[in-house]
């Protein structure tokens, strides 16, 4: 790409056959992609910024209690998401298909970080289960890591194997026990939540590759039981698991997040009690600032606030399926695919359960909830999706280029 | 009030049938319990209807066979520790629960627990108090006289629970989300047997509490502040002094909150005794934990008056003012009225439960004479013989008397007898209100002389 001051001072036909190279040369940004981004970015911009003020106001009371600063929380989750546009600005410029090459070394060292997690030494317990790994001044959480990294390596392998998917050799290695392998480590942590979160994103990218239609319900099938085999080998898993079904019934205990964060939506009504105004967090909704950050927000901006939330992941969803749908290459489109997949998911995932209607694994919600691992991770997927979005067709050879296959 | 059927099916055997022992007894029937309920009296007031109720009630003391069957024991706070009855149900392997584990395992809503020698019941009335100012239906209960298993029935938001160290060497259940240590001083040593076991009892306070809950503890106790560090959740200190960051303290006599780098007003206590301005720092700091807003803390302290009988004015006879300090009911307490003052003559002495009363010396500078009472009389006369005046009085209006002709000008008469009541009287309820009657019939007397 030629360099825009060279072209001063030069005859006037020469700029502009220069500039006509400059426009091929740039990466396609036509009407539709550019509504798709500022989509993409105007929703996660809203959740985010949402978020830090949900976080404020919802950390206050346990930072203070726990730190005796009430703006502890606030300011940490502040820098995270400072680092985390940052992480966004490099993977958006970063050309996505890097990933590909990188995709076997990132998942080897998030491998590893999610077996020194495990190491007594080194990982960080919490609510009796070790997460989280000291780094010098900061507190990572591999698992978070593991997401991204397994969906890149998932969308690698997918797309090497493009056209021999059909084969059942072809499909299950390397892809199945490398998942089982990722999804091991952290379910060793326990953390069943992100388990799920881990298998159920490379299921749905395996539907996203169209993988036959039989060889996804036995995955399902084997996916569901192994699930429930999980749930109810641990007592506390299963009695969390059934509290669910009936919070009420032992509201003092098992049910008691759950019926708290039942009283928190129902007392936020229509537009809520006030921004800052919530009562259930004093106390009442443990991890108000963390899993129930949604409570919290019920509560203090109601229905409504509620209501645009679920539309920003709506529409950052379907930003992140046009971008899917529209990428360059089968690389490209499982990559984005897999990303929405996982921020869908998830924040389903957490939504039900903060709601009710699906059982509590302890899931944060994807951009609002505080932590700063799952938000700079999640930004810098957003930063891939991005990158995607603005590659032109042309500037990737696939070996799909020309079969008609492509969705563009 | 609901019944959720929480005891289904099992066998609960109630010993002791005092307010609280009752409320158990009958919180269990109603929650579907089969209950035997046994008492050492022979008669015991609401009996009766314990009985319409369904509950077996046995009169006359404790059997062995009373224990048949039996999934657990509810001890009342006044059965001791080393009773007979509890020892067989520990051989049997039967668990023996605090009457506050029944008010546990029924409550849905978070609570703050409360114990400590003195300043239980304030602090559990501030609390109570702070949370109904911040817009929430608070209620205070537990050893208060609002038993924690019929409070936590009642549908609240919240509760505040005095829990007493009674109450607490037997607990399973007990698990607050904000605990609160006053302070450690030696009482009930006849029932507890030792300073240590005293002090281990009151620990089990934060038994339960883990990540995410608050103990309050005392940085101006050094007893009880050893005890409060080790709980296994976050801390949060109060003090009567300036407040270091994160603390509630005392600046002037106002209650200050040094929090997020400046120190924020809660408020003056209406009543400037020590031991009131401690337990109101005490309550604003659990209360701040919970979570409740400044303002709200602010608006209960100011508004707050003292329980009866905890050092207030009841009387002025010429110069010589009368307060009445029953419920200071050990020498911690007696010594803590103490505090601050100088011209006094102490009313002191009564049922002395096992303790040394020789550390009552440390306020001889305060004082201008002494009037020893009860039971205890002789000890508190020797406490004091030849370095102050003393005089034993054969009762609480002698003593009165006595007291006013032994004050100096612009002196004060304390009732704070470091002692419990019950030698010759009921409670320290009508020690202190006859107390006051006698003073304020001098009061009458002094009038009608001048006049």
């Amino acid at each position: 790409m030629s360099s825009g001051s060279a072209t001063v001072g030069q005859p006037r036909h020469l700029r502009l056959v220069r500039s006509v190279e400059r426009v091929h040369a740039r990466p396609r940004e036509d009407a539709t992609s550019r509504r798709t981004i500022t989509l993409l970015l105007g929703s996660t911009a809203f959740l985010v910024l949402g978020g830090l003020v949900m976080v404020l106001s919802s950390s206050s009371i346990s930072a203070y209690a726990q730190f005796g600063d009430s703006f502890l929380f606030f300011q940490r989750q502040a820098a995270y998401a400072a680092v985390g546009v940052g992480a966004l600005a490099l993977t958006s410029r970063m050309r996505y298909r890097a990933w590909q090459r990188l995709a076997l070394p990132f998942l080897a060292v998030t491998a590893s970080l999610l077996v020194m997690v495990l190491h007594p030494g080194a990982g960080v317990s919490a609510y009796g289960s070790s997460r989280w790994l000291e780094l010098g001044p900061v507190t990572v959480q591999p698992s978070e890591i593991a997401k991204l990294a397994l969906v890149v390596f998932a969308a690698a392998v997918l797309a090497r194997k493009w056209g021999k998917l059909d084969e059942i050799g072809h499909l299950v290695l390397p892809m199945v026990p490398v998942t089982i392998v990722i999804a091991g480590l952290v379910m060793m942590q326990p953390d069943l939540g992100t388990t799920l979160i881990i298998s159920g994103t490379v299921f749905l990218m395996l539907f996203a590759a169209g993988v036959r239609f039989r060889y996804l319900l036995a995955a399902g099938l084997v996916g569901s039981v192994a699930g429930m085999g999980l749930i109810f080998s641990a007592d506390y898993r299963r009695v969390r698991f059934l509290a669910f079904l009936d919070p009420w019934a032992d509201a003092t205990n098992t049910g008691y997040q759950l019926v708290q964060s039942l009283i928190a939506l129902g007392s936020g009504g229509w537009f809520g009690v006030g921004l800052g105004a919530s009562r259930q967090k004093w106390l009442y909704v443990p991890n108000a600032h963390t899993d129930f950050i949604f409570s919290i927000l019920g509560e203090e901006l109601g229905l409504l606030g509620e209501l645009a939330v679920l539309v920003a992941f709506g529409l950052l969803i379907f930003a992140g399926i046009r971008i899917a749908t529209r990428a360059p290459d089968v690389f490209g489109r499982l990559l984005a695919a897999g990303i929405v997949a996982w921020i869908g998911l998830q924040a389903l995932v957490n939504l039900g359960a903060v709601t009710g209607l699906l059982p509590i694994t302890g899931v944060p919600l994807p951009f609002l909830s505080y932590g700063g691992s799952s938000l700079v991770v999640s930004l810098a997927a957003v930063g891939i999706l991005w990158n995607i979005a603005r590659t032109p067709a042309g500037a990737v050879k696939t070996v799909l280029s020309g079969t008609g296959r492509r969705a563009a | 009030m609901s019944a959720s059927g929480a005891f289904a099916g099992r066998r609960f055997v109630v010993v002791g049938l005092g307010v609280a022992g009752r409320a158990a007894a009958r919180v269990l029937t109603e929650e579907g319990a089969q209950v035997l309920a046994t008492e050492e009296r022979s008669e015991v007031e609401g009996a009766a209807e314990l009985a319409d109720l369904g509950v077996d009630v046995r009169l006359g003391g404790h059997e062995h066979e009373h224990l048949e069957r039996a999934d657990a024991v509810v001890a009342s706070p006044g059965v001791p520790e080393h009773a007979a009855v509890l020892r067989w149900a520990t051989e049997r392997g039967i668990e023996v629960w605090s009457e506050l584990d029944v008010g546990a395992r029924l409550c849905r809503v978070p609570y703050v627990a409360i114990t400590g020698t003195n300043g239980k019941s304030t602090t559990t009335e501030l609390v109570a108090a702070m949370l109904s100012a911040a817009g929430l239906d608070g209620m205070a209960c537990g050893n208060i006289g609002h038993p924690f298993s019929v409070a936590a029935r009642e549908g609240h938001d919240v509760l505040a629970v005095e829990a007493s160290s009674f109450q607490l060497r037997f607990h399973h259940w007990l698990h607050p989300r904000v605990s609160v240590l006053l302070n450690i001083a030696p009482d009930h040593l006849d029932w507890h047997g030792s300073l240590e076991t005293y002090g281990a009892a009151k620990a089990r306070i934060f038994e339960l509490q883990g990540q995410g809950d608050i103990h309050v503890g005392n940085a101006d106790d050094p007893a009880a502040a050893a005890i409060s560090r080790r709980a296994r959740c976050a801390l949060a200190w109060f003090r009567d002094g300036a407040p270091a960051p994160g603390e509630v303290g005392v600046v002037g006599a106002e209650i200050v909150a040094h929090r997020d780098g400046r120190e924020t007003g809660l408020g003056r206590p209406v009543h400037d005794a020590a031991g009131f301005v401690a337990d109101c720092a005490a309550a604003a700091a659990a209360a701040l934990a919970f979570g409740l807003p400044p303002e709200a803390v602010a608006d209960a302290i100011r508004t707050m008056t003292p329980l009866p009988h905890r050092g207030e004015e009841v009387a002025r006879v010429g110069s010589v003012r009368f307060l009445d300090d029953s419920k200071a009911t050990n020498v911690h307490a007696a010594l803590h009225a103490l505090r601050g003052k100088s011209d006094v003559v102490l009313i002191a002495g009564g049922m002395a439960k096992g303790v040394d009363l020789s550390p009552l010396a440390e306020g001889i500078a305060s004082l201008a004479g002494v009037v020893a009472l009860g039971e205890s009389a002789p000890q508190v006369v020797s406490v004091f013989d030849g370095r102050v005046p003393v005089r034993t009085a054969a009762s609480i209006e002698d003593a009165v008397t006595m007291a006013h002709a032994l004050a100096p000008e612009g002196g004060t008469v304390l009732l704070a007898p470091a002692c419990a009541s019950w030698d010759m009287f009921r409670d320290y309820t009508e020690r202190g209100d006859r107390f006051a009657a006698a003073a304020r019939a001098l009061t009458k007397e002094d009038a009608g002389v001048e006049r």
